[in-house]
């Protein structure tokens, strides 16, 4: 049935086709997932609260080639008429047509909604929403450069609760979050995108070091517990890093203004 | 999903906290409601499940209900999003009946979370089957594994990974042989036994000395219901949902549980004769906090009650093999 | 592909076996689906679909401007398993063919279900399509007046649906999934008691002096269809009166008798 649609007036080219192979794209690979830095160091941090002037709070963030920024509004009145006992934290992802190496049609997709989901669950537990009844805070979060879903995650953690403590809304703790990948037998923090394809499990942590307590464990690929369990405990030392990165540029900023 | 007031709330935390500790049904924190599971529910697709949890014993009715089914499509590699070697596709719907107090957006949501959860633990290359691949490079199957709630009592997703581990059991492969296509006159050796030899006539050079195989095409020895089963069947994960409170944790939660707890913890462990357990996704889920400690903790009972699920699932999984199998021997001889 | 089968042979047998007019099995579970209010599994042939009824209720959030003061409005939704047909295909919410289906539902059963009783609410009807072999829109119309009547709905009469068509110029009733390909075919559903018909349809081309043919046959089959569906609602009803008055605890008691 399939043949009668082709075109018989032509003469067509062979069914199947092949593009050519070249030799270095193994080479390629390796080349990238070669760190310059030690296993256990996160790639440089550059962090800038309030850099959107008409929102409540805002923050930008660059991981080397990663590169986020977020912006929140609110609180603010809830649209829908339902009454609602404890404030809505709204979260929405979107990446630029130009962040991943194929690009993204600017549109909404299935990979926005899981992103919005994992830094919902980060930095929702932080928030007092018990403060904001009938009301909504967004999270407007745009991915301008990509480099690893998990560093994606963790560093939009970071810059959406740098963005709401500038927003000035009332929060348990700052929250940081970092990302590991285990390659071969060893635990890589911060892994890029080449590192984390190259590996056989991720981990993304998310706490609040000032009350030492975790609000997100985000675990996929595979990997025994205790692997998991070292794997969240470095997370947990740079995790206390970050925090003091965070805290500081606040501080900075606030002095500055 | 169900909201109930702070009261109601209080009550449910105050009775599980209590020593010994109180359920509304009477069950201990770590019993599981019963848990049926029915395979081959889908004749059309290569492999389903149905999982129910806590349903009625006298209409089969109530509780959460699953139906898995998994069909497997064949694919061009590097045709759109084809892989070489095949893969896996996931997805959740809820039915309406479920979830009757969601707006439709609102369950698009919910079934979305669900499928990326599934999605991003089946699909991992980690775990990828190796029999998906039908000629390397060329052709392969896609998997699709598509799970449907019917109706939600608590523990939807030990249900559904459940539902998934048993339809991907239950799934056969089609059996394949290469074919290939030669000019006439061309040297018989590089055909190898296993592959069929279509002669076309061919003006083309008789000089062709390839020595190696050119496989351009595959044909379907025998009807589809009969196959192999997936490679490596054993290490699809069980989940394990552990709901947190502040000192203790329990299983198995009913709606009205579910929605007094403020944070749970997803576990899924897949577990090998021969390598310890590992660790094939773990979710942080809600509003409420923990620490390292506890996860710690939570980790180690985890895999103790994933391992008992596992060894009832797997026991149950062998006996429905041999139930299906006997009912097909049965058929054929009463004919 | 299809017409490579033979439909009807020269001994008049079609190809499952069956005879021109002979029906395929009805299986009818009345099992509880969640917290819907009716619910039944409904399976005909090889065709499965589940129903459930929900209300009448206050409408959801989004639709409650839907409402209307003086009766209750119907939601009718389908949904199509991806696993239930031949050859995987997902139809989402939006699927036009699928709201056809559920807009035809919709409209058979509004002069069947007494609306008038229950103003300013809604009757949900979700149908949930598990395989598929022919039959479709009666299936879902006679598990939707199942589902509606275990719902305790108020019901002017049930709707009996059954697909007939024409196979040369023999009538055929109950058609298959290759019987629909191939042959002109009209869905009929009647309201068994008073005769009248609420539906017909027809989306192929069939001759006119075989129409009325078929139109009988399918009517009569309907009469058929009520019977074995009004005797499995009794068999249910009369469970639970026996139940009620059994008392509580009645049935896990029998339950453990039977262990």
């Amino acid at each position: 049935m399939a043949q009668s649609a082709g075109d018989r007036r032509r003469i067509n080219g062979p069914e199947e086709s092949f593009s050519p192979v070249f030799d270095d794209d193994e080479e390629d690979i390796k080349l990238k997932t070669q760190r310059s830095r030690a296993a256990g160091d996160i790639r440089p941090i550059f962090l800038q609260p309030g850099l959107i002037s008409q929102a409540n709070g805002s923050a930008y963030i660059e991981t080397d080639k990663t590169k986020i920024a977020c912006a929140v509004y609110g609180p603010r009145q809830t649209k829908t008429t339902t009454y609602s006992e404890k404030g809505r934290l709204n979260v929405e992802v979107k990446f630029t047509p130009f962040s991943c190496m194929r690009r993204r049609a600017p549109i909404r997709d299935a990979e926005d909604r899981s992103l919005a989901v994992s830094i919902h669950q980060a930095i929702v537990s932080s928030i007092r929403l018990e403060l904001f009844p009938k009301s909504t805070i967004d999270v407007f979060i745009t991915i301008i450069e990509n480099d690893g879903i998990e560093g994606c995650i963790a560093s939009a953690s970071v810059a959406a609760s740098t963005a709401l403590a500038d927003a000035g809304i009332e929060m348990l703790g700052l929250v940081s979050a970092c990302s590991a990948a285990i390659v071969g037998d060893d635990i890589h923090l911060d892994p890029s995108e080449a590192e984390a394809r190259a590996s056989s499990g991720t981990v993304i942590l998310a706490c609040m070091p000032a009350l030492d307590n975790v609000t997100s464990v985000w675990q996929s690929g595979h990997m025994t517990a205790d692997m998991a369990l070292k794997c969240m405990e470095r997370c947990h030392e740079r995790c206390i890093d970050i925090h003091s990165i965070v805290a500081q540029s606040l501080l900075e900023h606030r002095t500055a203004a | 999903m169900s909201s109930i007031s702070k009261s109601e709330k209080a009550y449910i935390q105050s009775s599980l906290l209590s020593d010994p500790p109180l359920r509304a049904d009477g069950r201990g924190l770590t019993d599981f409601r019963t848990v049926a599971l029915e395979s081959g529910v889908a004749p059309l697709a290569n492999g389903s499940a149905r999982v129910s949890i806590g349903r009625n014993a006298y209409d089969g009715g109530g509780g959460t209900e699953v139906v898995a089914a998994a069909k497997l499509e064949v694919e061009t590699v590097g045709d759109g999003e084809g892989v070489d070697g095949g893969r896996v596709v996931c997805s959740v719907s809820c039915s309406p009946t479920a979830y009757p107090l969601l707006s439709s957006n609102a369950l698009d949501d919910l079934q979305h979370d669900m499928t990326s959860l599934l999605h991003a633990t089946l699909s991992h290359p980690t775990i990828r089957p190796q029999n998906l691949c039908i000629l390397p490079g060329k052709k392969s199957w896609l998997l699709n594994l598509d799970v449907i709630i019917f109706s939600d009592a608590g523990n939807i997703f030990d249900a559904i990974f459940m539902a998934a581990r048993a339809a991907l059991w239950d799934t056969k492969v089609p059996r394949t042989r290469s074919v290939q296509y030669r000019a006439k006159k061309s040297d018989r050796k590089d055909a190898t036994q296993a592959m069929d030899v279509d002669e076309a006539t061919h003006t083309g050079s008789a000089l062709d000395t390839r020595e190696t195989v050119q496989v351009s095409d595959f044909e379907l020895p025998d009807y589809w219901d009969e196959g192999e089963p997936l490679d490596g069947r054993q290490t699809w994960p069980v989940c394990l949902t552990l709901n947190l409170l502040p000192t203790s944790h329990f299983l198995d939660a009913t709606l009205q549980e579910e929605a007094s707890v403020p944070l749970k913890l997803l576990v899924l462990y897949s577990f090998q004769s021969d390598t310890p357990p590992l660790l094939r996704s773990m979710r942080l889920l809600g509003t409420g906090v923990s620490d390292l400690v506890q996860v710690k903790s939570l980790l180690k009972d985890g895999e103790k009650y994933a391992r008992i699920v596992w060894t009832a699932l797997e026991g149950k999984l062998k006996d429905e093999d041999l139930r299906r199998n006997q009912k097909a021997r049965e058929r054929f001889l009463n004919r | 592909m299809s017409s490579r089968i033979e439909l009807l042979n020269a001994g008049l047998l079609r190809s499952d076996g069956r005879r021109p007019y002979e029906l395929r099995t009805l299986s009818i579970n009345f099992a509880s689906q969640g917290t819907a209010d009716g619910s039944v599994t409904f399976s005909h042939g090889l065709t499965e679909v589940r129903v459930a009824v929900l209300g009448p209720r206050e409408a959801k959030a989004g639709s409650r401007r839907e409402t209307l003061h003086d009766r209750a409005t119907l939601n009718v939704e389908v949904q199509l398993a991806p696993f239930g047909v031949g050859e995987r295909r997902r139809r989402g919410r939006g699927d036009k063919r699928l709201l056809e289906l559920a807009a035809t539902i919709k409209s058979t059963f509004e002069p069947v279900v007494q609306v008038h009783l229950y103003p300013r609410s809604t009757i949900d009807i979700f149908i949930h399509v598990l395989q598929l072999d022919g039959g479709l829109l009666p299936a879902c119309i006679n598990g939707s007046t199942l589902a509606l009547a275990t719902a305790g709905i108020p019901l002017f009469d049930f709707v009996c649906a059954i697909a007939g068509g024409v196979h040369g110029t023999q009538p055929l009733l109950d058609l298959t999934t290759v019987e629909e390909n191939d042959i002109p075919s009209i869905v009929v559903g009647v309201m068994p008691r008073t005769g009248r018909v609420t539906l017909v349809q027809m989306e192929t081309r069939l001759h006119m002096d075989r129409f009325e043919e078929v139109f009988r046959a399918a009517c009569d089959a309907g009469k058929v269809l009520w019977s074995e569906m009004r005797d499995a609602l009794r068999e249910r009803t009369s469970d639970l009166v026996e139940a009620l008055e059994a008392g509580p605890g009645a049935f896990a008691a029998k339950e453990v008798e039977e262990i």
